[in-house]
């Protein structure tokens, strides 16, 4: 394995941040957890990520806020963000698309799949995930 | 000079300076919102007493973006807000600034400094400034494929003259010419509109429609499973796509009858040459209460094509389903009964939700071409697709893909699930024999 991908994992929930965490890494990627938008803003302002697992629920700064003030910034405009939500409804994966997210994954999610999708959208040879939107 | 996204700073920007920056900046055409430009803008106005504006925006705004999809929507004003900046220095004098009427806005702002050699501008100047620039903008765009979009995307511009005026103050100044020069726009486009309703009620009173068929294939065997009937306006004129003769036709008020005309004529041109599969018509929201369209209504003219009320699938656009869905379940209630079919058109546009196709129970789901396009490369729209494809199971309802352009589109809807499709790929849509031959093709 290559140096490994970092992703930043964004959720309230203290349960499913921990699975997501132990999902990823166990999948050999590198993980920070941030509990809302405005941690998840200030750790990107630290670090580097190669993608973002953003829940869209939260208190403080949602998801779809922080999705906004991510592609407001030239910095993180063509970072791939996936939207997380227990919801699923049309309307707002339309949403997601609208906003710029990659990728939507409904809650409770199958971690096989999980993984799946992250590794496609970080695939090495697919190039410029951005350009999919 | 133009006025656009400035260069990101090397350090990154906390969440307060990035939520400024979201609400003064548009992220589809990178342009900043024209009180951002006050500033500027006020200095110039006490220098030279008065500033040209020029209001420049899509022409049938609302109707273009409800045809066609946010989608194609934002690339368009992309488009544009390039074609506008390309011109600056040429159409437009050196100095300007551009800016766009709010984030996610729709409408652009071109402040006129000086004219080209630098003097002050007039009214005279503005004038031949504005004929210019709108032929020089659509002379830009034109060619470009925005999904099918027809007729020709057009603008309106206007513009009017920004004085010093001491007694106001300088933003409502600023406003209120913003709104001048886009209300000139406005009549000349309502003039515009009055000529078309006219010619729409004169299509009608001819009976001046003609019926092109597409098949509806199966993704597995290639097989047709019918053909869609699909409406077409006099050749060469701004009616020939169908899209555009029915949006203006609910405007003028003549829907149903045009509804009733292009469904007669298709009809008659289906039964022409001896039937093969089901027909899918397509019928305004409207209309669903409209006797004619009622199982009764529909009966009396089936045997004119020879067919019963199961080679009948009638195609109901989603975008009315949410709004009043027990008015829709009931009427789409009443065809299902009378032994038609029923397809709920244009679904994943974000109208309806998961639990109006459930109330509906629709025979057939046809997915907006919006998402189809380019769908093996975009992991939400094969998202939305297996949800539909689930509830489709759920409900007894097949899917069937719009706009297919591509094999690897295709091959993508197929292992998804989606049944059937329909789209360039497969054949384009034709008179009722050309169809038939290249669907048989398959």
């Amino acid at each position: 394995m290559t140096s490994s991908r970092r992703i930043l994992v964004v959720d309230d929930d203290a349960d499913i941040q921990s699975l997501t965490r132990a999902v990823l890494e166990r999948a050999s990627y590198d993980v920070v957890s941030a509990s809302n938008g405005r941690q998840a803003i200030e750790a990107m302002r630290g670090g580097t990520f190669d993608l973002v697992l953003l829940d869209v629920n939260m208190p403080e700064m949602n998801g779809w806020e922080t999705l906004r003030l991510l592609r407001a910034d030239r910095a993180f405009a063509s970072l791939p963000v996936v939207m997380f939500s227990v919801k699923g409804e049309i309307r707002d994966k339309v949403h997601a698309m609208q906003e710029g997210a990659v990728d939507y994954i409904a809650k409770p999610f199958v971690v096989d799949e999980l993984v799946a999708r992250i590794r496609r959208l970080l695939q090495p040879d697919t190039g410029d995930v951005a350009a999919r939107r | 000079m133009t006025c656009t996204h400035p260069d990101g700073d090397p350090e990154r920007t906390s969440a307060e300076s990035l939520k400024l920056r979201s609400v003064l900046y548009d992220r589809t055409t990178g342009l900043p919102t024209y009180t951002l430009l006050f500033d500027r803008l006020r200095d110039e106005l006490e220098r030279r007493r008065q500033v040209g504006v020029v209001h420049v925006e899509i022409a049938n705004l609302k109707m273009v973006e409800s045809l066609y999809g946010w989608q194609v929507f934002d690339r368009i004003l992309e488009r544009l807000s390039r074609a506008l900046q390309g011109v600056i220095g040429k159409s437009l004098p050196p100095e300007t600034l551009l800016g766009i009427n709010g984030v996610a806005g729709d409408r652009f702002v071109a402040f006129v400094l000086g004219n080209d050699a630098g003097g002050d501008v007039d009214h005279g100047y503005l004038a031949k400034l504005d004929a210019d620039l709108r032929a020089t903008l659509e002379a830009a765009v034109d060619g470009e494929d925005f999904v099918g979009l027809s007729p020709r995307l057009s603008f309106r511009t206007g513009f009017a003259l920004l004085s010093e005026d001491p007694f106001y103050r300088f933003e409502r100044l600023v406003y209120a010419a913003v709104d001048e020069a886009r209300t000139l726009s406005a009549t000349r486009e309502q003039r515009r509109e009055q000529s078309w309703g006219a010619e729409l009620k004169r299509i009608i009173e001819d009976a001046a429609v003609t019926t092109v068929f597409q098949p509806v294939v199966d993704l597995g065997t290639r097989e047709v499973l019918g053909f869609e009937a699909l409406a077409r306006g006099p050749k060469d004129s701004f009616f020939e796509m169908p899209k555009a003769m029915f949006a203006l036709s609910l405007r003028v008020g003549v829907a149903v009858d045009l509804d009733r005309l292009c469904r007669d004529t298709a009809l008659r041109s289906w039964g022409r040459v001896p039937g093969q599969g089901k027909v899918f018509l397509n019928v305004l929201p409207g209309s669903l209460d409209d006797p004619a369209w009622t199982a009764g209504g529909l009966d009396a003219v089936l045997g004119s094509a020879c067919l019963k009320p199961e080679d009948v699938v009638v195609e109901v656009s989603e975008r009315a389903a949410d709004s009043e869905t027990e008015r829709f379940a009931a009427a789409t209630e009443k065809l299902k009964a009378g032994g038609y079919g029923v397809a709920l058109d244009d679904v994943g546009t974000g109208y309806a939700t998961l639990a109006t196709l459930e109330r509906v129970r629709p025979h057939y789901v046809k997915i907006d071409v919006s998402m189809v396009r380019d769908i093996h490369e975009n992991l939400i729209k094969q998202e939305l697709l297996s949800s539909l494809v689930q509830i489709g199971r759920r409900i007894g309802a097949s899917v069937i893909a719009e706009g297919v352009e591509s094999e690897p589109e295709a091959e993508t809807l197929r292992s998804a699930g989606a049944r059937y499709a329909q789209g360039y790929l497969f054949a384009v849509p034709g008179s009722t024999t050309t169809a038939r031959d290249r669907g048989k093709g398959h």
